[in-house]
C-alpha cells in the first residue's frame, strides 16, 4: 500500500515535470516565432521613416541638381518599388535598389558644393545614413532570430511540437546575387 | 527582492496550512512524541524539495529566453525585451562601500558569527545592500542607460574577507563579501527597453541651477543689465534666460545628452531582467546546470522525505526513516 503510494507520487511528479517541460518548449517556440514577427515589424518601422525622408531629400536636391534628373527619378522609382515589396526577398531586393540609388545621389552630390553646404541637405543626409545603419542592424537581428527559429524547429524534442503547430522554416533577409553588384556611379569631374 | 520572490510563492501557503492541519489533527495525535519532531521536519523539507523542483524549471526557462533572444546592437535597439552586450561605463561616480572600488554597480553583505546553545556556530546577516545608480552599457555602435533596480545580478564575489579569531570579541567575528562591476568591465544585460524622461527632467534641473547661479553672481548680473541702469528689467532677464538655455542646449547636444531618452530596466509585464559580467554562453551554461540540478535534486529530496514520512505514519512498512534528531546531537 505504502510502496504503491510512493510509486504513484514519484510517477506523478515525473509526469508533472514532463508536462512542464513540454509546455516550456511550446511556449519557447511561440516566443521565438513572435520575436521574428516583431523584428520584421521593427525593420518596417525604420524603412517607413527612411521612406518618408526621401521626398524631402529629393525636393532639396531638385533646386541644385537640375542636370541629374535621372538620378532623382531612379530614387523615386526605387521608393515606389519598395512600397510594393511584401516578402523578405522582395523587400531585400527593393531595399538594395533604394540604398544603391541613395548612395549614387550622395556620391553625385559631391559635384554640387552649394548643395553640400545646404543645412537641410546635410541634415537629411545624416538622418538617412543613420537610418540605413539602423536598418542594417535590425536586418542582422532579424536573420539571427530566423536562424534560432530554423534551428530550434529541427531539434529534438522541439521538432515534434513544431510539426504539431505546423511551423515551417522561415525566410532569411537575403540580398539577391543580382543586387549585390556595386552601384553604377559615373563621376564627370571637370578637366 | 526577497519579498518579490516570496510573493510569487505565496500561493503555496494555503497548501502548506492545509497539509499541516491534516497532519496535526489526524496523524500526530496517534504518534509517539519522537515522531512529532520527524513530521515537523519532513513537511517543510518536502515543500523545499518541491520548491526546488519547480524553481529548477524556472531556471531552465530563463536559460532558454537568454538563448532565444539574439543580441541587439545598441544603436538600433527596439522597445521591449532586448539583450545587449558591451562594456560598463559610469553615468555618476560610484564607489563600493567595503573596498572603496570605483564601480558602476555594487552589492555587499556583512555577516556576524553567532554561537548556538549546543556550541555550534552560524552566520547571520547584519547588513546588506546594493547600488541603484544608473550606468551605461556601450558597444561599438553606441551606449544606453541601464537601471539595475530589480535585476537578477549574476556576478561572482569580487571580495571576501572573514575576520580572524583575535580580531574581534570571541564568537563575534564578521564576514564581508562584495560584488561589483567596474567601468570597462564586459557586461551582459537582458532587460526591457523603455522610454525614460530623466533626460528632460535633468535638463530642467540644470537650467534652474544655472539661473540660480547667475542670479547669485553680482558680476554676471552686471552683464545681464545691458542698459546699465542698475536694474534688471523683465526683458533683460528674458534675454539672459534664453542665452543660458541656448548654451545649455548646445552643451547637451554636443554630449548627446538626449540619447538618454530610453533605458534598459525592469518591466511591469516581464520578469526577465538579468545583469552579469559573464558572457551569454557562460550564463546559459550556469542556468542550465543549476536548472537540471535543482529539478533532479528537488525530486529526489521530495521523494526520499515523503518515503520517510510514509514510514513514520506506518503506511510504508520497512521504508527509510530519516533520523532528524541527529541534527541536534553534539558529535
Amino acid at each position: 500500500m505504502g510502496a504503491a503510494i510512493l510509486f504513484l507520487v514519484a510517477v506523478g511528479l515525473i509526469v508533472v515535470g514532463v508536462v512542464i517541460y513540454l509546455i516550456g518548449v511550446y511556449n519557447q517556440l511561440v516566443h521565438i516565432k513572435i520575436n521574428i514577427d516583431k523584428s520584421w515589424a521593427n525593420i518596417e518601422v525604420l524603412e517607413k521613416q527612411r521612406y518618408d525622408e526621401i521626398p524631402k531629400l529629393v525636393k532639396v536636391c531638385e533646386g541644385y541638381m537640375k542636370y541629374e534628373s535621372e538620378t532623382l527619378e531612379k530614387i523615386i522609382a526605387a521608393r515606389t518599388r519598395f512600397l510594393g515589396a511584401k516578402t523578405p526577398a522582395e523587400m531585400a531586393s527593393a531595399d538594395t535598389n533604394l540604398s544603391g540609388a541613395l548612395k549614387t545621389l550622395f556620391a553625385v552630390s559631391e559635384r554640387y558644393p552649394d548643395l553640400k553646404a545646404n543645412d537641410n541637405f546635410k541634415q537629411l543626409q545624416d538622418r538617412v545614413s543613420y537610418l540605413e545603419n539602423q536598418i542594417a542592424d535590425r536586418r542582422e537581428y532579424y536573420n539571427d532570430s530566423v536562424a534560432i527559429y530554423n534551428t530550434r524547429i529541427k531539434q529534438i524534442p522541439d521538432v515534434f511540437i513544431a510539426r504539431f503547430l505546423n511551423y515551417q522554416p522561415d525566410e532569411m533577409y537575403d540580398i539577391p546575387d543580382t543586387e549585390k553588384a556595386s552601384p553604377d556611379i559615373n563621376f564627370n569631374f571637370p578637366k | 527582492m526577497f519579498f518579490a520572490v516570496a510573493k510569487r510563492y505565496l500561493v503555496l501557503f494555503p497548501v502548506f496550512v492545509f497539509v499541516t492541519v491534516i497532519i496535526f489533527t489526524v496523524i500526530v495525535p496517534c504518534s509517539h512524541p519522537k515522531d512529532v519532531m520527524g513530521y515537523l521536519h519532513e513537511i517543510p523539507v518536502m515543500l523545499v524539495g518541491l520548491g526546488m523542483f519547480f524553481k529548477g524549471f524556472e531556471r531552465l526557462r530563463k536559460k532558454y529566453i537568454i538563448e532565444n533572444i539574439p543580441t541587439s546592437k545598441i544603436r538600433s535597439v527596439a522597445m521591449g525585451l532586448t539583450e545587449v552586450a558591451g562594456t560598463a561605463q559610469n553615468k555618476y561616480p560610484l564607489y563600493s562601500p567595503i573596498t572603496r572600488t570605483g564601480c558602476v554597480y555594487y552589492r555587499f553583505l556583512v555577516e556576524k558569527e553567532n554561537k548556538g546553545n549546543k556550541g555550534n556556530t552560524y552566520w547571520t546577516v547584519i547588513n546588506q545592500g546594493e547600488s541603484t545608480n544608473y550606468f551605461y552599457i556601450e558597444d561599438n555602435t553606441g551606449k544606453i542607460l541601464v537601471d539595475p533596480d530589480g535585476a537578477e545580478i549574476i556576478l561572482p564575489p569580487d571580495y571576501k574577507y572573514t575576520e580572524l579569531s583575535g580580531e574581534s570579541a570571541p564568537g563575534a567575528r564578521k564576514r564581508y563579501t562584495e560584488w561589483y562591476i567596474r567601468p570597462g568591465d564586459a557586461v551582459y544585460v537582458l532587460g526591457t527597453v523603455k522610454k525614460f524622461n530623466d533626460g528632460i527632467d535633468s535638463h530642467r534641473e540644470k537650467l534652474i541651477e544655472r539661473l540660480r547661479l547667475l542670479k547669485s553672481d553680482s558680476e554676471m548680473m552686471k552683464h545681464v543689465d545691458t542698459d546699465k541702469d542698475g536694474n534688471v528689467s523683465p526683458a533683460e532677464w528674458d534675454t539672459a534666460r534664453l542665452n543660458v538655455e541656448k548654451n545649455l542646449l548646445e552643451e547637451e547636444l554636443a554630449e548627446n545628452k538626449f540619447d538618454d531618452d530610453i533605458l534598459i530596466g525592469k518591466s511591469e509585464i516581464s520578469r526577465d531582467f538579468v545583469i552579469s559580467d559573464r558572457s551569454e554562453k557562460d550564463i546559459a551554461w550556469e542556468l542550465d546546470f543549476k536548472g537540471y540540478f535543482m529539478v533532479i535534486s528537488g525530486f529526489l529530496v521530495a521523494i526520499l522525505v515523503f518515503a520517510s514520512f510514509l514510514s513514520r505514519t506506518g503506511i510504508l512498512r520497512g521504508g527509510p526513516l530519516i533520523p532528524w534528531e541527529i541534527l541536534y546531537k553534539r558529535c
